[in-house]
Parts: structure tokens; sequence; C-alpha cells
């Protein structure tokens, strides 16, 4: 792997031009008010994320990334700055066109997973096809592929409690592609995973960034470092360098 | 989809569902057992339905009013307590489904999707829980009115159509408002908020541990995770506080308006009955006069006018002719009396209505529908009465004896609008009285009147001195030993006609009947308490349940069950101490609202006896529910602990 550090940004911007600007972000600050104490998560930050790109975000725990990426996400709304994503400013929109924004443009990974409990693995991956109003025997048969995809085509039936940690988080990653999303985000994916599990997420990510899909991962699985196009650290809210990759 | 995925949430987490289900179905029960139990014991108030009895009268005097206002208070209550539980039910019942909703809306959903979700799920929940609580309502109505028959009270079974069906639907608009207002609240609330658990994500414990000592943690560990526990939690610690206190209300108010009504009651028919009482006259008159009174205790016995007529010579008798009655020492007063049937109505007055704000022109307003009716009046002597009657008003006396009469309460609550500023007139007999006084009274239910002795012979054109009832006081209950010589003094004066009867019985069987009306309130209270039994049982799994993650934690770590118990016992108890002290306070104020210018208050020592006792009796039942609860963790992985 070639990594050339610390390339100055005018010749990150010439780059930008020729590509098209998934996600843009300027002077985005996220705070946390408790009580009297504000806890600064994001602090004036500024970035460009092209169509096809795969960042990564690493940093110490603590340093904001899962804001960074709720922020992105259209999960949350910043306290100062903009976000665009696709070109639409997200950072100003009402709760119902941040939904559809969501539903249709990204595809979010969670640490967590979190799978809707009474929903088995295929209708948690129906779920998202069925809001955009698919007819239902193409929303099985799409939630049936992306489940295979996973190598869960036999779990279908089960429920988020009956699954492991991994085949949880391979039924959230084919509940985040059901709607095949431009931008995926994903917040540590392979955390807490086995190995031959991660493995298998890692894979996944490849065959996604060879789809152009735009992807954003906050990780520090070094497998998932070695696909980044881009890798952003991050620390204390702030961006400390962003690294292109050949 | 949305009633699609609402069947599906509520059947695949029945876990969770069902004791919510069941509280619902519980509450529904109580109300549904409570409105038709109030009309079956004729003390409901919005009704007029009464039972098919042969005793039209029956309980329909100021006791029925008294006790039916109260008991209406009780349900209305309850009524309340319904709504504000299911609303507390309802918004828990959305909050357990926060992390999901929060899950849904990162994918995309719309938030008018989302209400429809958990909506449509919220009122499937309501619907059932209130067809399962008709259905238990109604059994146990109907084992209740069939098992109390066997104690000889008298109710009748009705089937409402009216009251429960608005209770459905104002529980449906509550259940409504409540998840809608919730489902509103978490759909617009920031996703990344919802996410966090109970405590709110901006929690600032650093600044709120200020308001707790520190000292507390010199009491135990236990005692200070317990605080700590219901502070930081504060929607339980409100759901807790809410249900107890209601709860306990209840319990207070109907437990000590049971004592105090029956108390009142009780001493209210004993002075309009007096003791020890040996009436005399033909066995004819006696046998009618002692079923007059027992009138008030049996719907099923009626004498009217067709039965007998008190007038007939062979009934009347002049006191002269017995008067060595006088002569046994035992009898201490002795009170002629002239008894018969007459028609009575209602005389409409018209008063004048001087102007006032709201009607600044005033005018005249009619009281009255000129009622009519047939009711014994009994001719006394004002001065030698051996009752001594609870009355408005006062006794006529020999004033007023032409003009004045006093009727019983039956008779003034339901054929008088105004009975003391109205008259009462004798159509048949062309007299008419004004009404001086309303006595509170058992004989014939209270659908009498008194009148003078000597003004009543003159109406009936009977002879001077002559009467067809005497009532003798003794000092104790000595009939048997006078009887003997009573029955000769009657059988030589009088012949054998003519009798003597113990009234004792009689009297007891209606003070007896007040008895009875105190199961009515012991019903409800054992109702509510096995209500509090399984809120308590639910909130405190609820509260494990969310807490059993934490709770395996510290099993882990090596606390012992013992102090697991102790810190759900005394948050338990944290909550439990307002709770009673707030029920306390305002079961005290409703009760001396609505009872103090009517009854005897009780020494203060009894409402401090009684909260004591509901306190002590929570507080069991509060580490009782635990013991269930808690065996499980023993058992309990992380794995399983994961799974919540």
């Amino acid at each position: 792997m070639s990594i050339e550090n610390n390339i100055n940004n005018n010749q990150i911007s010439t780059k930008k031009k020729e590509l098209t600007i998934a996600i843009k972000v300027t002077n985005l600050t996220k705070d946390y008010e408790i009580g009297d104490f504000i806890v600064r998560a994001v602090d004036n930050i500024s970035l460009e994320i092209l169509e096809g790109e795969f960042v990564v975000i690493k940093g110490p725990s603590g340093a904001g990334k899962t804001t960074l990426l709720n922020l992105l996400g259209a999960l949350d709304k910043p306290t100062e700055g903009e976000v665009f994503s696709y070109g639409v400013k997200i950072s100003d929109m009402d709760h119902e066109s941040l939904a559809i924004f969501r539903l249709m443009n990204s595809g979010f990974i969670f640490q967590s997973y979190y799978l809707i409990s009474t929903l088995t693995a295929e209708e948690n991956v129906m779920f998202p096809i069925n809001l955009i109003g698919e007819k239902l025997e193409d929303q099985r048969r799409i939630a049936v592929e992306l489940l295979k995809k996973v190598n869960l085509p036999d779990r279908r039936e089960h429920f988020p409690f009956q699954l492991s940690s991994g085949e949880q988080q391979r039924v959230a990653i084919a509940r985040a592609l059901a709607n095949d999303p431009p931008l995926i985000l994903a917040d540590e994916p392979t955390a807490n995973l086995d190995k031959e599990t991660s493995s298998f997420i890692r894979n996944l990510f490849k065959e996604l960034k060879q789809n152009k899909k735009t992807i954003i991962i906050a990780t520090h699985d070094d497998f998932l470092i070695e696909l980044a196009d881009k890798i952003i650290s991050f620390e204390d809210g702030k961006i400390i360098n962003e690294t292109l990759i050949k | 989809m949305s009633l699609d995925f609402a069947i599906k949430d509520f059947y695949r987490k029945k876990k969770q569902t069902y004791p919510y289900l069941f509280t619902i179905a519980l509450m529904i029960a109580l109300a549904t057992f409570l409105i038709h139990f109030s009309i079956s014991f004729n003390l409901n108030s919005f009704t007029d339905k009464t039972g098919d009895y042969l005793n039209s009268y029956f309980f329909s005097g100021v006791i029925n009013i008294i006790y039916s206002q109260f008991n209406m208070i009780i349900l209305i209550m309850i009524i309340i307590f319904i709504i504000v539980i299911l609303s507390l039910i309802f918004s828990s019942f959305i909050n357990s489904k926060k992390k999901d909703i929060s899950i849904m809306k990162a994918l995309g959903t719309l938030p008018q999707m989302l209400y429809s979700f958990y909506l449509v799920e919220s009122l499937i929940l309501f619907i059932i829980g209130y067809i399962l609580g008709y259905i238990f309502g109604m059994i146990f109505y109907l084992i209740v009115v069939v098992s109390i028959d066997f104690l000889n009270i008298s109710t009748f079974l009705f089937f409402d159509v009216i009251f429960t069906p608005v209770l459905f639907f104002v529980c449906l608009i509550c259940v409504y408002i409540i998840s809608g207002l919730k489902l509103k609240k978490i759909g617009k609330k920031n996703i990344i908020k919802t996410f966090s658990e109970d405590i709110k994500q901006d929690y600032e414990s650093i600044y709120r541990l200020k308001r707790i000592p520190r000292w507390i943690s010199s009491f135990g560990l236990n005692l200070k995770y317990a605080i700590s526990n219901i502070l930081r939690k504060k929607n339980r610690l409100y759901h807790y506080f809410i249900t107890f206190s209601i709860i306990s209300l209840l319990i207070f108010t109907l437990s000590l308006s049971s004592i105090v009504l029956n108390n009142t009651s009780k001493t209210w028919i004993n002075h309009s009955q007096n003791e020890n009482i040996i009436v005399i006259g033909h066995k004819d008159v006696v046998g009618n006069y002692s079923l007059m009174y027992e009138m008030y205790s049996n719907p099923n016995v009626l004498v009217d006018t067709n039965d007998i007529n008190f007038t007939d010579e062979n009934y009347l008798f002049n006191w002269s002719q017995i008067n060595d009655i006088e002569n046994i020492p035992e009898i201490e007063k002795i009170d002629q009396r002239l008894i018969s049937f007459c028609d009575i109505k209602e005389k409409s007055i018209t008063i004048l209505i001087p102007p006032s704000e709201e009607n600044p022109v005033g005018g005249y307003q009619t009281i009255g529908k000129d009622r009519e009716g047939n009711f014994p009046i009994i001719g006394i002597n004002s001065s030698n009465i051996i009752q001594n009657f609870e009355i408005e008003g006062s006794f006529f006396d020999e004033s007023d004896a032409n003009v004045n009469l006093t009727i019983s309460d039956g008779l003034a609550y339901n054929y008088f609008d105004a009975p003391l500023i109205q008259k009462m007139n004798f159509p048949n007999l062309g007299e008419q009285f004004g009404i001086k006084g309303v006595v509170i009274d058992s004989f014939y239910s209270g659908h009498t009147a008194y009148i003078d002795i000597d003004k009543f012979r003159d109406m009936l054109n009977v002879s001077d001195n002559q009467i067809n009832l005497l009532l003798l006081k003794t000092n104790s209950s000595c009939y048997n030993d006078i009887k003997e010589e009573l029955d000769l003094i009657l059988a030589n004066n009088l012949g054998s006609n003519f009798i003597s009867k113990d009234l004792n019985n009689v009297f007891n069987e209606n003070l007896n009947f007040i008895d009875k009306l105190g199961i009515y309130n012991l019903i409800i209270i054992i109702f509510v308490f096995i209500v509090f039994v399984f809120s308590l049982f639910d909130l405190q799994k609820g509260d494990l349940t969310e807490k059993l993650k934490d709770l395996t934690i510290m099993r882990a770590i090596g606390s012992k069950i013992k102090n697991i118990r102790r810190i759900l016992f005394i948050e338990g108890i944290i909550a439990l101490i307002p709770s009673i002290l707030t029920s306390f306070a305002g079961g005290m104020i409703l009760t001396s609202l609505f009872l103090t210018d009517r009854i005897y208050l009780p020494s203060i020592n009894i409402p401090l006896i009684l909260i004591g006792f509901i306190f002590i009796l929570f507080i069991i039942l509060n580490y009782i529910v635990i013991i269930p609860l808690t065996k499980n963790i023993k058992k309990l992985s992380f794995r399983v602990a994961t799974l919540f």
C-alpha cells in the first residue's frame, strides 16, 4: 500500500473538481450541553467526500467519530455549520425531509446493530423497502437476495435476539443496502466481532467499494483501513490529518 | 402495513405486552364491576334504575342518598384512576418502543408512519384489554351478586348499555391522545437522544447529586443506590407515585368512609327506632306495623292500604282500658299512636326570585310537581314521642300542631322538591299542613308523616282518646319478663286479639342492613387491593426488566441477591412514603368535604391507625412481590440479560 502523507489542500481541491462531491461539510460544529458543561464533539471542521470514495475516519475513542457520522448521515443536526449531501443541504432540513433523505440516499450501519427487535431478519431487511412502497413480493425477493449476500439465507425467520452478534451485524448491513443507497455510513462495523465475521464484513465492503458506493466508515480495523481511498484522522472533534491513498 | 406491523409487534413482544394487557384488563374489570354493582346495590346516582322489588320504597331515603353520593365520588375517582393508569401504561408502552422507534427513524420512516404503527398497536392493546376486562368484570360481578344473595343482601342483576360504552369511548380517546402525544414527542426528538435509555442523554449527574446528601451513603450503599436510581429515573418515580397515591387514596377513603358512614347511619336508624320498644295493639295492626319497619331492610315486604284498614273499629282501643300497664316498673315511657293510610299530595308553590347578577330581572319559580301517594300517617303526641329522630328543621309542637307536621326522609326526598318550604295536602280529608321538619326514619322505608294525634283523630273522625297502637319503651331488653303480665292485661281488657310484640328483632335487622351496605365498600376495597398487588407486581417487574442488565452485572461482580432485593425494596418504599402521605391528606379532605356536615366524625386515631395499617400492608406487599421476581435473577446469565 502506498500512502501519500500530508497532501496539501490545493492538491486535494483540484482532484475533487474532476469528480462529483458526495458530501460537503463547512465549519461543522456539534456541542452537547450537560448542565453548565459543554462537550464539543465536533469542532469547526470542513471536508469534502467524493462520490464512490471509501473514507475511513479513525481516531481514539471519544474523538467524536460517531457524532461526525451521525451528522453526515442526517441522524443529528449540527450546532453550527452546514452539511451538503449530493448537493442537498441536509443540515437545515425538517424531520420529514430528513427521513425521506435517509431512506433514499443513505444506509447506516450501527456499531450496536440496532435491529428492530420484533421483526425477523427478513422483515428487518424488508422494512426500508416497504417504506418506499415496493410490492410485497419484490420486498421479499430483495430481502432474500441480500440475506444470501450476507450469507444468512437460513436465518431469515429468526429474530435479532436469536442471532449472534456477527449475524446481527450482517443483517444490519443487508438492511443498510436494502434500497441500494449511494451512500453507506458505518460506525465500527467490525468492532466486537470474531475474526471470521470481521473478514466476511470486510469482503462485503470491498464489494461495495467495487460497486462505486460512497462509503464512510469510522473504524480501527486495519483491514478496513487498507480499503480506504482517504483516511481522516480525528481527535478532540477536529480533523488532524487527511490522507489520500493511491 | 401499520396493522400488520402492529399485530406482529403486539404478539412477538408478548412478554412485555401481556403485563400491560393484564393491567388494562384489570382496570376495566374494576370499572365494569363497579358500574354494574353500584346499580345493583342501588347506589348509583347517575341512574334511576332500581330493582323490580315489591317494595318500591326500599332504600330510597337519605342514607341511600348519602351512600350513593359518596359512592359516586368513589366511582368517579376510580374512573379518574383508570384514566391516569391508562395514560401511564400507554406512555410507558410507547416509551418501551423508543429504541425501535429510533431505529425506524434512522432508517427513514416518516413520523406519520411511526404514529400509525404504534398508535394502531396501542389501540389494539386497549381494545383487547377492554374486552378481556369487560368479561372479567362481568364474571366477577355475576359471582358477587349471586354470592351475596346467599348473605340475604338484596341486589338485582343488571346489564348496563350506557356507562360501559361511554367508558370505552372515553378510555379510547384517552389512549389515542396519550399514545399520539407521546409518539409525537418521540417522533420530533433528535434520533441520537431517543437512543438513550431512561436517563436523559444530557442528565447532569454531578449537579443533581448535590441534592442527594452525601451522608446518605453512611446508611448503606443499598439506600444510596435506591435513592440515586429513583431520582435519576424520574418517570418511573412519577409512575410509582401516581399509582400508589391513587390506590392508597381509594383504599383509605373507602375504608374511612365505610367506618364513618356505617357508624353514622346506624346511629341515625337507632335514633329513629330507639331500643327495647314493645308495640301493643290488635294482632293485625301489630303484625303490619312490624312489617312496615321490616320494609326498611326487606325489599320484598310491602304493606299498603289494601292490606289493612287501620281505623277499623275492631282495631281501635282506649288507653284508659289498659292503663294498668303504667304499673309495670320496667316500662319507662308510653307513646300512644293512631296510624292510618292516607292519600297525600305535594303542594306546589311559586316563589319570587329576587334580581341577581345572573338574573337581573328576577322572576317567579314553581317548586313542586304535585306528586301524590298513599302512605301511613302516624298521629302522635309530640311531647311524648319515644324516638329521638335525627331531624332537619324541627318537630311540630303543641303550638303549631294544627298547621304543621313532620315527614320522613324517603317521603321528603322522593315526593317533595323543597319540603321545608312546601305544604302537604290530604286531598280526601280536606286538610293542608306545613312541613316543619324532616326526620331520618326506618319506618315504611322512610315514607311516612307524623302529625298531632288529636288533629288526626279529628281528620279521621275517630273518637276522643282512641288509638290503634301503643308503644312502650322499657329500660332494658326485658320483654320476656313482662310479656306474661302484658298479655294478661291485654286479654282481660281488650280481648285475645290484642297482643304485644317486641320490635328489637326487626330493629336489629334494619341495623344489620346498614352493616350489609358496608359489604359494598369492602368488595371494592378488596378489588382495589387486588389491583394494587398486580400494579405493584407489574411496576416492579417492569422496573426489574429494565434494570436486568445492571442487576446481572451487579450479581456477576459479587452482589448478593439480598442486596438487590433491598435496593428494589427501598426504591418501592421511597415512592410509597410520599404516596401514603398524599393519600392521607387527600382522603381526609375528601371525607371532610363531602361528609362532615352530615356525619359523626370519628376520633382522629381512626384515620391515623387506618393509614398506618395501609402503609404497613403496602410495605409487606412490596417485599412479597420482590421475592418471586428476584428469584429469576439468580438463574440469569449475561447472555439472557442482553436479550432484554
